[in-house]
Parts: structure tokens; sequence; C-alpha cells
């Protein structure tokens, strides 16, 4: 940009939209710096700004008609306009017709400021332009959105529920576990109360032995008495004295009655001996099984003559028979002389014999059979004579005739007479002999002379040459050559050619018959010589015929058979005949002695044995019961004996004579009652030793009183009786402990809680990413959008940090459609335009046309500001003047039309204080208005701002005379601490304080933008400042931790979780906490606000966790937090940047 | 004589994001447990050396007790001693086993944090002091180290047993010295806390034998006990003996040369393969299934489809290889565009920006310029201010340091360059 700017130096106004001739005015003492011009509404402020613009654009303001001129430098050229009723003549002095570019009319806008348009306008066309500018071609909203890079601001619910429900489980497992371990402790105790219970039941099983001790000792001296009242002897007695004494009565009347029976047997068996006379001496206990066995002897003996005599009568039969059939020729002896050799060679002769003549017989039937068979006279043709004579008859009847050649039908009668040769041949052939098959030759020539005829009929007639054929054969010929004719021939032939074969065949059969005639005959010879020489060996000769040789062969060997077996008979006989009557004898011998005669036959001495035996047993019988009798007696006789000396050891035992009876009986009634006694006594006694036994190392119980003994026992059982119980108790933990010990649950709840952290896990690292990924998306913007914005919005920049003093910074919103411009006041958040109050806003967008008027612009305008302070306060119209004044003196004229006389206060205030060229211009005064229209301007300058001085305080003191407030760790960002906690020295912190420089946020953007050399601070002092501010973020980080951020209505509106209808209500609630997050969320749930919903507590709760109001952490200490501090400015405190104590006074400053 | 050395078993927990498909049984540490136990009595070992976390703290009772225990006297029963030191995580958990066990199955040494002795004869003769000291609580700011007074027969073979943090002296878990663990007693150390197999062997060796079963994808490569001899009064090495049923693994793959989708599914694929190959090659026979993190790096022209693609490529994707199965966790993308960083760094775009903030991050450096370091900051404290948050309260807390921040800004520049460039591409 060159040094060309438009100075105006004169104007006036004769004609121009309120203004009318007559009543114009001219504004003569123009200064090149700040024009203020001052007038009441209506006093024509408006339509100079106006006509200014005319002047420069003329015809483009719309002014209708205008009538005003001006005179105005550009460079070192003046210029001369003049408007005559919209017309305009523009000359300089040195150049005449030539107007200066002062830029396009589309720039008219920048250059007039009206405070109206300050305040509606947004300026988004300056935005878009900006933006335009920015854009590098990347879409970074675009890549972020899908990459989705973004700080979540809600909780990841699922994952997180998930893990939480996961670790819940954990802690449900291990909550059993830990609960079974407390069981498991309890175990020792359990142990000992259980052997404490067991104890005591020892205890009381020892005090009731000794109880017991002491009942059978006293029992015992109570029956010792009773018993010392019986006779010494009743203890003799067992009890069973009477019932034996009757019992030995009752034994002795049984045996009396047992020797009197005795003894009538003995009389009985002694009169039966005496009648079976038997003597004594010759009876043997074998002598009736050698009876016996001689009986027997004999009696096989004779059932063996029987057998013998049987068999010798048959053999004499048997030889009598084969005697008479072999006939009178033959006598004994030489029957007796055949051998064996000669009844072989006689026996094959028969076999032969036998054949020969079998076959002699059949051979004669055959002989008769075929004698039945007659010859017929058959005429003497040969047989291949006539067999010609039918293959002619066949051919001659298959030739057609020539008339039939056309007629199909005629070959029926060929292939009919082939098909019956065919036939006929296979029946004989089946029948008689093979050779008949030879006749299907003729019946398959007849088809082949059949075809080729069929061939030829066209040429020739063949049926003469057949019948030729035929002729030749000599034999009768057909009464007529007609195919009846023919056919009836040739059926004759064939039948004579049958006759002819069954004749032949009968000549062949006869001719056989003849040669085994001949082979019999000469058998017959043979077996003729064979008996010769038979014969011969024989030395006789057999006089019959050959036929009858095997029956002569059969006798023989008969007749030699039972002759031998007779013969054999009859000596046997002899032999048990002898033994038989030696049997007899023996027998007879025997049987003498008991009276018996004579034995004769088996059978006889079978019946006197019988009788034998009869006696024998009743004498046996009777000896036995004479010798029982006998010893029963003496036996019986003992034990009446016995008795008695019983009866009377009885009575001798207990001191009583066998008459004392009924002492005895008294004793014995008595006795019952004394052994009860006894045994009670015994049995007393045998506890009261036991008991005593067990006793031994406890003795001193067996005194102890009864009643002591009691109480004791009752003392202990309540102390046994729990033993069951605790016993259980004791099972169930040990089972708890076992059961847990084989489980998995706590593992299996780890291994799903694992994998929910680990999906958290997974989900913390994107989130992380994204996170990056968000700040990296605007750390891009900001530094590579920002490094490519044009240099129009860095100088907005510089010009709104330099009218705000760094309170704001600019900044464009290039996401927004269509771009905007907003700003951060002390760093807070980006905050729309509208959004600014009107002071700020004014303050932004003039800074904004200021910057837009240096660009491109050919030509400095004047810049018009019509009202532009307007309702800024003291220090913001300061902050705006000083901006005017640095554009006025960087070579721009300005005018500045305002109505409020303070406005020019300042103005001139500040001109004076700078030494900027200004000039007052009173529209009022100078249009001569009356003055009850307006107030006359009365300029009072304005008090400068003082700061109060450091000098004689320490830094405490000057801290608490600034009236600075504390820190606020609550705070995201500490943009509004009071520079006094970060500067230590108060000169400097006097310097940026009467720069109205007092917080962090406005000394950082102050900064940025080069502003410490307002107070000319050296870097180290500026790093200091910096180190200082670190030092509180870090503390108030740290402090944080385990507080969480303070929540204030803004925070809740920000929530989206807080209705309107509610927000009035938890703010209060918010308020009322002292901002405390965890306070609010309890008050919720405890239902402090009526109607509010649960669900929205859940939703508030997580917001402000996941944005820090809530902290899960435990709260730092202060210790804790100074490490922290330390931590962060580490370097620096090595490089002397920062010292302890101002840490410590940070530290210090946090609220408890 | 001979000894199986193991610790950080952690009983009480499982191997962490495996799919669900693997026998959850078969991911247990208790599981794990058994399988050493059975190791033991196979080889005949002597005695069975624990270094401290057995039991893990968040289940300390009775799952890990039970199982601890049957193992124990199970060993016993096959004549094989126990001998252990407590960690950080179990010290209020083994003392109260050792009062239940016979000291001749159980032999818990240096309670109370008293350095103990422990001598052991074989019936063959064969001698060993094994000397431990155990966590009497859960933190331990100073070295126990310093209080080591023990003096045993020089001749006589020695090993030591803690648990600790090796050569990191702030750490408030037993802080050890490598130089004064070698100069005590015969110098062969075992140690426990790191879940990271670890032998440094010189002269003598220190052994972190590692999680027996590896828990986390944090703990790549092989896991499982170790097994050494003592013979003629020597102590020989420790060799590992692969017994986890799941392998984590890292797997780096560059995509440089990559510029067609399909290439970028066979490269992903093969190197998959590959690995599962090469693992359970490697693995014992109890290897059941791997789990790989894959990282894509390189420059290549597909960058901007890479991580979409190679998780449509893996997700759900498990192979069968050998005797089990392979998955892949996670798959972190580091490709960058097919441009020249440094030219493009020059240009005023947004595009140009990201790629030098690219180029200064990627810089192993103290300082950053002004800008990149407030962004740091900036980023520092909004991460820090999520980790506070109560969303993440469940979690470990981190620190979040310039470095986490770099590691953030880092991977979000590479997806923003590949945004930025693709929308110039179209």
């Amino acid at each position: 940009m060159d040094n060309k700017a438009v100075f105006f130096k004169e104007i006036e106004i004769h004609n121009a939209l309120g203004i009318t001739p007559g009543d114009g005015f001219e504004l003569s003492e123009i200064s090149p710096g700040v024009n203020l011009i001052f007038g009441p509404n209506g006093s024509g402020k408006s339509t100079t700004a106006l006509v200014i613009q005319e002047l420069l654009w003329p015809g483009k303001t719309g002014i209708p008609k205008p009538t005003v001129s001006a005179r105005f430098s550009v460079s070192d050229l003046v210029w001369s306009v003049k408007i005559d009723a919209g017309h305009t003549e523009t000359e300089n002095m040195q150049h005449s017709g030539s107007t200066p570019n002062i830029g396009p009319v589309e720039n008219r806008s920048r250059y007039l400021l009206a405070l109206h348009e300050l305040i509606n306008s947004e300026n988004t066309d300056f935005a878009r332009v900006i933006t335009a500018e920015s854009q590098g071609g990347f879409d970074l909203d675009a890549a972020k959105e899908k990459l989705k890079f973004s700080t979540p601001t809600r909780k990841p619910s699922k994952v997180l529920k998930k893990a939480r429900d996961a670790h819940d489980k954990v802690k449900e497992a291990r909550a059993v576990q830990e609960r079974i371990a407390r069981k498991e402790q309890l175990l020792p105790d359990l142990r000992r109360k259980r052997q404490k219970a067991s104890d005591a039941e020892r205890k009381i099983s020892i005090l009731n032995q000794a109880e017991e001790f002491q009942s059978a000792a006293n029992q015992c001296t109570v029956i010792s008495d009773q018993i010392a009242l019986y006779p010494d002897e009743i203890a003799l007695l067992s009890g069973s004295e009477e019932q034996n004494l009757q019992k030995l009565a009752d034994k002795q009347k049984d045996l009396e009655k047992k020797i009197n029976a005795a003894r009538q047997n003995q009389s009985l068996s002694n009169r039966t001996l005496a009648k079976l006379n038997l003597p004594d001496e010759l009876i043997q206990d074998d002598t009736l099984a050698v009876v016996r066995g001689l009986q027997k002897n004999l009696l096989s003996r004779e059932k063996a003559i029987d057998e013998q005599t049987r068999i010798s009568l048959y053999s004499q039969s048997e030889t009598d028979t084969a005697k008479d059939r072999i006939g009178p020729n033959l006598s004994l002896e030489q029957l007796s002389a055949f051998d064996t050799v000669i009844i072989e060679d006689m026996s094959m002769l028969a076999r032969q014999s036998d054949l020969f003549h079998g076959e002699e017989i059949a051979l004669a039937e055959k002989k008769r059979l075929l004698s039945g068979v007659e010859s017929e006279n058959l005429p003497d043709y040969r047989s291949e004579q006539i067999r010609d004579g039918i293959a002619s008859l066949k051919q001659w009847l298959k030739t057609p005739d020539p008339a039939e050649k056309k007629q199909p039908t005629s070959r029926i009668p060929f292939i009919t007479a082939a098909s019956i040769l065919v036939l006929l041949a296979v029946v004989l052939g089946l029948i008689y002999t093979p050779e008949w098959f030879l006749l299907i030759l003729p019946a398959v020539l007849l088809f082949i002379w059949e075809i080729p005829k069929r061939i030829d009929k066209e040429n020739k007639n063949e049926k003469s040459i057949h019948a030729s054929s035929y002729r030749k054969t000599m034999l009768p010929a057909p009464t007529s050559w007609e195919n009846g004719s023919v056919i009836d021939l040739l059926e004759s032939l064939v039948d004579l050619a049958e006759a002819k074969a069954q004749e032949n065949r009968l000549a062949l059969i006869l001719r056989d018959l003849a040669k085994d005639e001949q082979t019999l005959e000469n058998r017959k010879t043979e077996l003729d010589q064979q008996r010769k020489q038979i014969e011969e060996k024989m030395g006789f000769t057999v006089a019959m015929d050959i036929q009858w040789l095997p029956l002569l062969v059969q006798n023989i060997g008969r007749w030699q058979k039972h002759s031998a077996a007779l013969s054999a008979s009859k000596n046997v006989l002899l032999s048990l005949e002898s033994e038989k009557q030696l049997l007899l004898k023996t027998l007879t011998e025997k049987m003498i002695h008991f009276g018996y005669s004579e034995i004769l036959s088996a059978e006889q001495a079978d019946q006197a044995t019988q009788d034998l035996s009869k006696r024998l047993e009743e004498y046996h019988s009777s000896v036995q019961m004479r010798e029982t009798t006998d010893v029963t007696i003496t036996e019986v006789q003992l034990e009446i004996e016995s008795i008695q000396s019983e009866r009377l050891a009885i009575f001798a035992k207990v001191g009583l004579d066998p008459t004392q009876t009924s002492t005895l009986e008294e004793w014995s009634r008595q006795l019952p009652d004394f052994l009860l006694l006894q045994k009670e006594l015994t049995k007393k006694e045998a506890i009261r030793k036991n008991r005593q036994e067990r006793l031994a190392g406890n003795e001193e119980l067996l005194n102890l009183d009864p009643e002591e003994i009691s109480v004791q026992i009752r003392e202990l059982e309540e102390e046994a009786d729990k033993r069951d119980d605790i016993t259980e108790k004791i099972t169930v933990i040990s089972r708890s402990i076992e059961t847990a010990q084989a489980g998995h649950i706590l593992s299996d709840a780890l291994s799903l809680e694992d994998q929910a952290l680990s999906d958290l896990a997974d989900l913390k690292e994107q989130h992380s990413v994204s996170i990056a990924g968000d700040l990296l998306i605007d750390w891009i913007r900001e530094v590579a959008i920002d490094r490519a914005r044009p240099l129009v919005f860095k100088r907005a920049c510089e010009l709104v940090s330099e009218f705000t003093n760094g309170h704001l910074k600019l900044i464009i919103d290039d996401r927004s459609n269509p771009p905007q411009f907003k700003a951060t006041v002390n760093g807070s958040h980006a905050r729309p335009v509208p959004e600014l109050s009107t002071g700020e806003r004014v303050q932004l967008l003039i800074a904004i046309r200021a910057a837009f008027l240096e660009q491109n612009e050919p030509v400095r305008l004047p810049l018009l500001l019509d009202e532009a302070l307007g309702t800024s306060d003291d220090l913001r119209a300061g902050l705006i003047i000083e901006a005017v004044v640095k554009i006025a003196e960087s070579g721009r004229q300005v005018f500045y039309f305002t109505a409020q006389h303070d406005e020019i206060a300042k103005w001139v205030t500040k001109l004076t204080s700078t030494g900027t060229p200004y000039t007052l211009i009173d529209l009022g005064d100078l249009r001569k208005l009356q003055v009850a229209t307006f107030l006359p301007l009365e300029v009072t300058h304005s008090q400068p701002v003082t700061i109060l001085s450091p000098a004689g305080m320490t830094h405490e003191e000057y801290g608490r005379a600034l009236k600075v407030g504390n820190i606020n760790p609550h705070a995201d960002n500490q943009d509004r601490l009071h520079l006094w906690h970060l500067i230590s020295d108060d000169i400097l912190l006097q310097q940026f304080l009467t720069y109205k420089i007092e917080e962090w946020g406005q000394l950082k953007t102050l900064i940025e933008h080069g502003g410490e050399k307002l107070v000319n601070a050296e870097p180290e002092e500026i790093e200091k400042i910096y180190t200082a501010a670190r030092a509180v973020e870090a503390a108030c980080a740290g402090w944080r931790v385990g507080r969480g951020k303070t929540v204030n209505r803004r925070v809740l509106q920000d929530s989206g979780c807080v209705s309107e209808s509610f927000m009035e209500s938890v703010s209060d609630l918010s308020n009322s906490l002292n901002g405390s997050a965890a306070g609010i969320i309890l008050g919720l749930k405890n239902r402090v606000i009526p109607r509010w919903l649960t669900t929205k507590t859940d939703e508030l709760q997580n917001y402000l966790e996941n944005n820090g109001y809530l902290s899960p952490d435990s709260v730092l200490s202060s210790q804790e937090i100074r490490i922290r501090v330390l931590a962060s400015v580490a370097e620096a405190v090595s490089k002397q940047l920062i010292d302890a104590s101002l840490i410590e006074r940070i530290v210090g400053s946090l609220p408890l | 004589m001979k000894l199986v050395l193991t610790g950080d078993i952690h009983l009480g927990r499982s191997s962490s994001r495996i799919p669900g498909s693997v026998d959850p049984e078969q991911l247990r540490s208790a599981t794990a447990w058994l399988r050493i136990v059975d190791l033991a009595i196979r080889e005949k070992a002597d005695i069975l050396c624990l270094s401290g976390d057995i039991a893990d703290q968040a289940n300390k009772f009775w799952e890990s007790i039970g199982p601890l225990k049957t193992g124990i006297e199970r060993l016993a029963g096959n004549g094989i001693q126990t001998v252990a030191v407590a960690g950080n995580h179990d010290h209020d958990v083994l003392p109260g086993l050792a009062d239940q066990l016979p000291s001749e199955s159980f032999k818990l040494l240096g309670r109370d944090g008293k350095w103990e002795n422990f001598r052991l004869q074989l019936e063959c003769g064969e001698v060993l002091n094994i000397q431990g000291w155990s966590f009497p609580r859960k933190l331990v700011t100073t070295s126990p180290l310093d209080s080591y007074k023990l003096t045993t027969d020089k001749n006589e073979p020695t090993l030591g047993m803690i648990h600790g943090d090796l050569n990191s002296p702030s750490s408030p878990y037993a802080p050890l010295n490598l130089a004064r663990l070698h100069s005590l007693g015969s110098g062969n150390w075992l140690l426990g806390h790191i879940h990271a197999p670890l032998l440094i062997k010189e002269s003598s060796w220190v052994l972190y034998p590692g999680s027996p079963q590896a828990l986390d994808p944090g703990e790549t490569g092989p896991h499982g006990p170790w097994i050494l001899d003592v013979a003629n009064g020597r102590i020989g090495t420790p060799v590992q003996i692969p017994l986890s049923t799941v392998w984590y693994e890292n797997e780096e793959i560059d995509l440089s040369e990559i510029s067609k989708p399909n290439e970028l599914q066979s490269i992903v694929l093969e190197k998959i393969q590959e690995t599962g190959n090469r693992i359970f090659d490697q693995a014992g026979t109890s290897l059941i299934h791997t789990s790989l993190r894959i990282n894509l790096t390189g420059q290549t022209a597909i960058s901007h489809i890479v991580e979409k693609t190679a998780e449509e490529i893996t997700s759900d994707l498990s192979l069968t290889i050998q005797n089990g199965t392979i998955s892949v966790e996670r798959i972190e993308n580091q490709t960058i565009p097919q441009i020249d960083l440094i030219e493009y760094s020059k240009s005023k775009s947004a595009a140009g920006a990201v790629a030098g903030l690219l180029l200064e991050l990627e810089q192993e450096q103290d300082h950053f310029s002004e800008a990149v370091e407030k962004l740091i900051q900036i980023t520092v404290e909004k991460l820090r201010n999520a980790e506070n948050s109560g969303s993440y309260g469940s979690l470990e807390r981190r620190e979040v340091n310039t470095e986490l921040a770099r590691k953030y800004l880092l991977t979000s520049s590479r997806a923003l360059l590949t945004e930025l460039t693709g929308q110039i591409d179209g």
C-alpha cells in the first residue's frame, strides 16, 4: 500500500436530503486527522457523512440531486469536486478532468460505520471472503466426521455397563469367597467350642459314673441287709431241688413199669423158642444162605438140562430134514466126507449153472417173441430205387405248372410235402433207426429245388424232366401225371420205403440171436466138464441134473452143521445131570437135621428152604427179644438205685434228711427272692466296681455330694448340647471351602471382567485417538488454516486485540454457513457476534472494517464513524478511540459524528493526550440552530485511570489493597485470574493494571499480538508470568482431582439434562451446594426437587462425570498438589523462572 | 538333583482376549499349574521352586489355594518338595498355606521379609542351598537385597529366590539390582514379578521364569516352566519347557510394496499362516491357540482402505494350524499414503500441516516446535481429563505424558493424512 490518501479540506453542503438551499453550511477547517462532528439529532450529521461519500462516488449514494462541493487532497494533488443538482465536476488544481481512483463504489459501505449498522451487522460478507481464501482444498470437517474425531461427551454406556456388570459379578463372587473366608476364620473358635462341648460331654460321663457309683454302693448295702434275714443253708439251694425230687419220683415210677414189661417179654421169648425146636448148636449165621445157595444151583441145573434137551431135539430134527432132502443116494459116511473145498467148488459150479440157466431162458424168450413177427410180401424194389423215385416225384410236385406260375399258392403243396417229409423223417428216426433222418435230405432238396425252379420257371417247364427221372427208377408209374395221382404214388412209395427199412432191421436181430445160441451151447459144455472134475475129487458121482447142484450143496452144509450141534448137546446134558444129583444129595444132608425128608427136586428144595427161612427168622427174633429184656431189666434196676442216691444227696446238700420234705419246700419257696436279692447285689457291686475303676484319677468324685453332681451335670449338659450344632456349622463351612476350592466362579467372573475391561480399554484407545484427532483437527485449523488466512484477517485480529487490549480475540468459524466471526473473551469459549455485548461488538466490527479498509484500496479514504462509541463504557470507549486514533495516525482521515457530549469529551481527552490533530465541529453552532434544540457542547476532560501504587506495600498487602480475589480452582482455565497471582513484580503489575490489563487471559491475548511492548516487559518477565500461570493451572488441576468442577446454571444448560421448567430449582440447588456436583446428584436422588425424573439424574450424573464435574478419585493433599505443581514447572524451576515461595503462595491460595 | 522353576502363575486367572471357541478350561492358570505338576512328576524332579505371585490377589482365596494345595500334595506324594517365596500378590496367602502343609511338602522361605537359607541334601548326597525372601506386605519400596546377610559353605551350590522388580530403583515392588544379585550367594537367582520370561546369563544366571500360562496379549512369545540340573556341586543353566496353551505374538507387516487390495489379502493371510506355522513348530504340544496382534506399516497407495480391508480379512478369522488355532486379536494401522512427506509438508494446506506434524512427531526428540509442543500439551491435558473421568475408572490408570499424547497424535495424524490425501484423489 502506498501512502496515497484522501484528505478532505473543505466541504460545502447546499442542498442535500434535509438540508435545503439557504440552510446549507460549510465545514472549512477540516483536520487531516480526526474530525469530531457534534450535533443533536437532525443537525445534519448523517447527511454530512453521506455527502462525503457522495463527493467520493458522485451519484452513487442515492441522495437526490444534491448540491454539494468539496476540496480534498490526494497525495500532493488537491482536487475539487462540485456537484450541482447531481451534476458532478471534478478537477484538481494542477490537472483537470481526471478523477482520482478511489476504488469501487461497492466498498463504500466499508467506510461508513454507523452505530446501528455495527450493532446489527455480523459482517458475514467479510467472513466469507476470509474463509474462501483460507481453504486449502481440503475438507477438514468431512475428514473429521469420517474418522470420528471428537471428544466424547457421553459415557460409553454399553461397554461401561458391561464392565460394571462384570465387575459387579466379580464383587459378588469375591463377596461369596470373602464370606467363606470369614467363616473359615470362625473355624478355630468353632473347633474350640466343639472341643469344649466334647469335654463337657466327657465330664458329664464321668459325673454320671460317679453318680452311678454312689447309687450302686447304696443299693449294695440295702440288699445285703435283706439277704442276711434268710437262713444260711438257703444259699446252698439251687432252686431246683423240689422239682428235681419230683422228677426223681416220676422217673422211678416209669422205671418200675419198664422192668415189668421186660419180664413179660422174656417169658414170651422162651415159650416161642421151645415151640420152634431148632437145635441151637447147628444154627449158624450162614445156614440159611448155604441152603439157599444149594437150592439155587439145583434150580439152575434143572433149567440148563431143559434147554440142552430142547437144542438136542432141534438139531436132531434139522439133521433129519437135510438128510431127507439130500436123498438116499448119499450115505451118512459120504455126507460126513464132504470137505470145505469140495463144497466151495460145487457152490461155484451151482452159481454158474444158475447164470447159464437164466441166459438160456432169456434167449428162448427172445426167440419166442421174434417168432410172432411175420414178414410181409413187399415188392422187390431196392431201397435206393424207392428213394430216387420219391425224390423225383417230389421234384415233380414242386415244379409248378406253367399255367399256375403266377399263382403263389402253387407253392403250398411243395411246402406241405417237404414239411410232411421232415416230420416223417423225425418220427421214424426217433422210433426206429437214425437212418430215417436221411429223409430230411429230400425235404431240403425239395426246398432247394423249388427255389431255382421258381427262378427259371419263366423260361422252361421242368416237370417233364422230373417225370423222366422217375421213370428211370423203374418204379410203377402214377395213374396219371397229375398232382393228385402223383401225391398218392408218393405216399405209397414213402410207406414202401418204411416197410423196407423195418424188414432190414428184423433180419439183423435174427442174425444176433443165432450168435447168442451158439455162445450158450459152449457154456453148457464148460459146466459139464467142471462137474466131472468135482465128482472125480469126491470119488463118487452125483446122480442128478446139474441144475439141482446148488440145492444139494446147501443141504449137505445144513446136515453137517446140525449133526455137529446134536452131538455137542448130548455131551452137555450128561454133565448137567451128574451135577444135579450131587446137589440133591448135599441138600438132603443139610435139611434132614432140621426135620425135613429127602430132597428130590428143585421145587421140593425150594419149599423146604422157604419153610426153614420162616422158622429161623422166628427163632432169631425170640432169641433177640430174650437178650434185650435181660439187659433192660439190669439197667432199670441200676437206674432206680441211682435215683434213690440222688434224692438222698439233695437233702444232704442242705443238711436235711429225706424226711424233712416240708422244710425243703419252705426254703425252696423263699429261694427265688433270695436269689433275686443276691443277683441284684452282684449287679450293683459290679456297677460300683466298674464305675470305681472308671473314675480312677477322679477319686474325689466318689465321695462328691450327689446333689452337687446333679448340679454340675445340668450345667455341663447345656454346654454339651451345643456340640451337634457346632459340628454341623463346621461341616457346612468345610464343605463351602471344599466347594469353593474346586470351583471357578470367581475365576470365570474375572475372565469376563478381563474381557469387558479389554473392550473398555479398546474403546478408551479409540477415544484417545479420537480425542487426539479432535485436537489435531483444531490445531490444523489454527496452525494451517490460520496460517493460510489472508492478511486482512490477521490485520483484523491485530486491530481487535489493540482495540480491546487483548480482551477479545477474533476468530472465524469456517464451519458455520455462512462463515461467521466469533470472539473469545479472555480465552473463554468462542461466541458469535450477536452474543457479544454491544460494546464488544462495536469494537470487533470496527476492527474488521478497518482491516478491510486497508486491503487493496487504491487510496486511503476517510473513515466515517457515526456514534460508534454508542453504549461503550469508559474503558471500552477509550480503547475504541485509541484504535481510531491509531487509524488516523496511520494516515487516514476520520470523521466522527456524535450527539453525545461525553463522547466528545472522551475524544478530546484522548486526542489531546496523544497530540493527534483533530477538529471539533459543532453543527448546532455552525448551523445556528435554536438553543432549545440542543445543548451547547461543553468539553470536559475525563480523568485518566489511576492505579494504586504498590509503593511501601508488600506483595500481599498490595494484593489486598487491589482487592484481588482468590484463585478459582473450579475454572476450566485461569484466563480470569488476576495478574497479581502471577506477577511478583508489583511495578510491572501496576503497569499492566494501568492499561486495564488485569486478568491473565487479557495479558495472554495481548502478548500473542505483541502487546507486551505496551509495558516494555522483558521476555524473561513474560516467561515468568507464563510459568506462574502453568503452575497455577497445575495446582488447580491437582486441586480438582477428586473434587470435580463447579456446576453452575450454564453447566446445567449445557448438559441438556435439565429442562427449563426445572432449571430454576436445580440451579438454586446447585447454588446452595456451592456448585458441588456430588451434592446435586445426591440431592436429586433424594428427591429434594419434586417431580424430578430419576432417569434424568442418571443422565446428568453421566454428563457431570464425563465432563469432569464429578470425580471418582480421592482428593489430593496439599503436599501431593505441591508435587504435581513442581513436576509441571520442573524445568522452569531449574531456570529460576519461578521460585518456591510463589509455588507455596499458589498452593496456599487454594481453598481447603 | 533336578529342579523345576516357575513363578507368577496367578492362580485364579485365565488367558484373556481369546476367542470363545477355545475351551476356557484350557486357559486357566490353575490348569497350567497342574500341567507343571505333571511335568515335575514326569521329569522325576526333586524340587519345584515357586518365585511368588502363585496366587492372584484378585482371586487369592479358594480358587487359588485349592488347586495349589492339591498340586503340592500330589508333588509330595511323588517325593517332590515344593519351595516357594511369596510375592506382592500372595504375601498374605502363602504363609497360611505353609501353616497347613508339612514343611517336607511345602517350604515357604523368608517369611516376614527375613532372609532364610534352606539346606537340602538328597539321599544320593547331592546338596543344594536355597535362599529366599518373601514379601511381608503388598508394597516394599526398599531393596530386600540390603538386608541379605546369609552365609553358606561356598563349596555348596546355592540358588536364590526372590520376587521383585529388577533394575527399577523406584519400584514399590522390591527393587532389585542386577549387579548386586550376581554378587550374592552363588549369583544364580530365580526371580518373580515380570511375566515375560528373561534369562540373563553371565558367569552366573538370573532368571525371570515368566508366567507359565501367557495371560494377556502383552505376554508374547513362549511361556512355561524351566528345568535345571544340579550335579557335582554345580548348578546348571535353566531350560524353558513351553507349556502354555496360548501364545501371544505381535507381527508387523510392511505394506510398502502393496498397491492393490487383493495383494493385501494375500500378504496378510500368508503372514498369519507363516507365523502360525513358526509358532506351532516352536511351541510344545500343550499349545492350542495363537493370538496375533498385527501392526500394518509402510507407505502404500491403498493406505485409505488398509484398515477396513485388513479388518474384513481377519474379522472372525480362525485358522486351524497343526493341532491348534490362530486368530487375530487386533490390527493396528500405521500405514500412510505414498507421498513425499517432506515436499508435502512445505504446502500451506491442511494436509501439508499434517505431513509436517507427522514428520516432527516421528522424530525421537525431546523438544518440538512451539506449536507442536502446545498441541502435545493440550492433548496431554485432554487425555488426562479423559483418564480421570469416571468412564475409565475401572481400568488401570495410565500415566498420561508427552509420549502417550505423541503416540495418539501420530495415529490420528496418519489417519488424517490418509483421509485428506484421499479427498484429493477423490
